[in-house]
């Protein structure tokens, strides 16, 4: 992991893909296959699939901390100027926030072409497992960025809320606009377009509440309404296990 | 004839393309999806037949995937054998001898490039027996109305997988409801619900693809 500082506040990461913890059964899960399946099957494409992800993958993340909390009201907070509309599910994790941090984090666009070349070949199948170790990969990657902030943070005797991401609880994808102007122009070769939509692709945003009152839970799934979701049961499968 | 149907929809559930594939495993060395279909061909077989197996192998293993007992990766694996199939009908399509059960242009709505749940949707439904004309990506209202256009009474599907873009949905949907009154507009993705569906004045709304090609069936019969 190399942290660079890029301003008082800002800070870029660049992480290495040997660095992140690739479980296959997370992407078993992610697939589809939950309870034990075993698809014996897929095992020879995701080998050759992840024996070329380290080449595609330029993992970059960073973050921008906020130390002047303003609440407008119970579900939107002011940081410098730039007024987010959190929504009440959020906002109640986030109340006693004594600064707050804003994420991001992608592995560029090398996979996601990748993934495009394969599907115009017709390739569906090779393409879908890349597709979804992409995504997974982008995950784990910010996992990590959330573990860096929590360690950095800790040393300072705070503690850290999960990261809430736009698009997620009722907190709006377009506020991924707000969001945005709180980070430098391009950070980590993220732009965002008029429709809110990240580029690349395979990228994640969202902001981690920081102070002595913080609390992290086991999975920010509890706070979504979404039920039929294999990355729920990915989360769940591992709240089990540990 | 009917065995014949039977033994290329289990190539074409089980995604077993052709004889070198080695996937499934207990059919290994076996006929594939390729060979039965020039063998039908090669013994008279009417052209129909073959896309006759395609359906039935497709909605088999659609089925199981809306009971959640089949994931993307056999679904695809099915759509791969059943291209391989299809693949020998090319001339009958093109002469007009199998005839398709309509066309079906499907697109991700403007500002959204998301595109693995549209192409998914584009394979079982042209495994379900459809033309299938896909604009891609961050498809705007003029290219739907054009392909519209170049094919009259084609059913429209569009896919968005953010709600910022699902709502480009609305307008696009108004501007074919004006011009092509008749046209039924069915859509899908992620953030997308039946009553938002209903709410902009979609056809059709389904979670999953074998969903879509019952809508789509619905249409044609
Ligand atoms: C994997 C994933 C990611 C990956 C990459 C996504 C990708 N496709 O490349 C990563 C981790 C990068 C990611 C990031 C984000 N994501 Co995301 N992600 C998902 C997740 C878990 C799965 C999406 C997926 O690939 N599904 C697999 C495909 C095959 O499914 P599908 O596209 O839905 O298609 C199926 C059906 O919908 C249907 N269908 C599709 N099209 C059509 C069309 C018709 C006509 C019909 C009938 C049917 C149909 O059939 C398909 C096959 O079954 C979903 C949650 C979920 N379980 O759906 C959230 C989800 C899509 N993400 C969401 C959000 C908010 C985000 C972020 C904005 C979060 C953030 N702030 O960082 C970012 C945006 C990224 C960007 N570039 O801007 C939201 C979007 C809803 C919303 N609020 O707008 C979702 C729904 C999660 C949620 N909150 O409920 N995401």
């Amino acid at each position: 992991m190399n942290i660079k500082k890029i301003s008082p506040n800002t800070f870029e990461i660049a992480l290495d893909y040997k660095e992140l913890v690739f479980n296959v059964w997370d992407l078993f899960t992610i697939l589809g296959y939950s309870d034990g399946a075993s698809p014996a099957h897929l095992n020879e494409t995701i080998e050759q699939v992840l024996a070329e992800v380290p080449s595609l993958c330029r993992i970059r993340g960073g973050y921008s901390l906020y130390t002047n909390v303003e609440w407008h009201n119970a579900k939107s907070v002011r940081l410098h100027h730039v007024e987010l509309a959190l929504g009440h599910i959020v906002s109640r994790q986030l109340a006693h926030a004594e600064a707050i941090a804003v994420v991001i984090c992608t592995i560029g666009a090398g996979l996601e072409a990748w993934v495009q070349t394969l599907m115009s070949a017709g390739d569906y199948f090779k393409g879908y497992i890349a597709d979804a170790v992409a995504s997974l990969t982008v995950d784990l990657a910010m996992e990590k960025m959330q573990a860096h902030v929590e360690q950095e943070q800790l040393s300072k005797g705070n503690k850290i809320s999960n990261l809430f991401s736009p698009g997620y609880c009722d907190w709006h994808v377009s506020q991924q606009q707000q969001l945005f102007a709180l980070l430098p122009m391009h950070f980590c070769g993220v732009s965002l377009t008029e429709s809110s939509l990240m580029l690349p692709i395979k990228s994640i945003s969202g902001i981690i509440g920081l102070g002595t009152d913080m609390r992290k839970v086991d999975s920010t799934c509890r706070f979504c309404d979404k039920i039929n979701c294999n990355y729920r049961r990915r989360l769940e499968n591992y709240l089990q296990e540990t | 004839m009917n065995e014949f149907v039977e033994q290329l929809a289990i190539c074409v559930e089980r995604g077993k393309v052709n004889k070198d594939a080695p996937y499934p495993p207990d059919l290994k060395g076996q006929d594939g999806a390729d060979e039965l279909a020039k063998k039908a061909l090669d013994q008279g077989l009417k052209p129909d037949t073959i896309l006759d197996g395609c359906i039935l192998g497709m909605d088999r293993i659609g089925t199981k995937f809306s009971e959640n007992k089949a994931f993307v990766p056999e679904l695809l694996m099915a759509a791969k054998a059943m291209t391989a199939a299809m693949q020998h009908l090319k001339p009958y399509f093109q002469s007009g001898e199998v005839k398709r059960k309509g066309t079906f242009v499907i697109g991700t709505v403007a500002g959204d490039l998301h595109d693995i749940g549209k192409n998914l949707v584009a394979m079982v439904a042209e495994g379900g027996g459809f033309e299938v004309i896909d604009l891609g990506n961050d498809v705007s209202t003029d290219k739907f109305l054009a392909a519209i256009k170049e094919h009259p009474g084609c059913i429209v599907g569009m896919s968005a997988l953010l709600t910022t873009t699902m709502v480009n949905m609305e307008g696009t949907i108004k501007a074919i409801k004006e011009q092509y009154p008749d046209t039924m507009v069915i859509i899908g993705g992620a953030p997308v619900t039946q009553s938002f569906a209903d709410k902009i004045g979609a056809d059709g709304y389904s979670p999953d693809p074998q969903g879509a090609v019952a809508l789509l069936n619905k249409k044609v019969a």
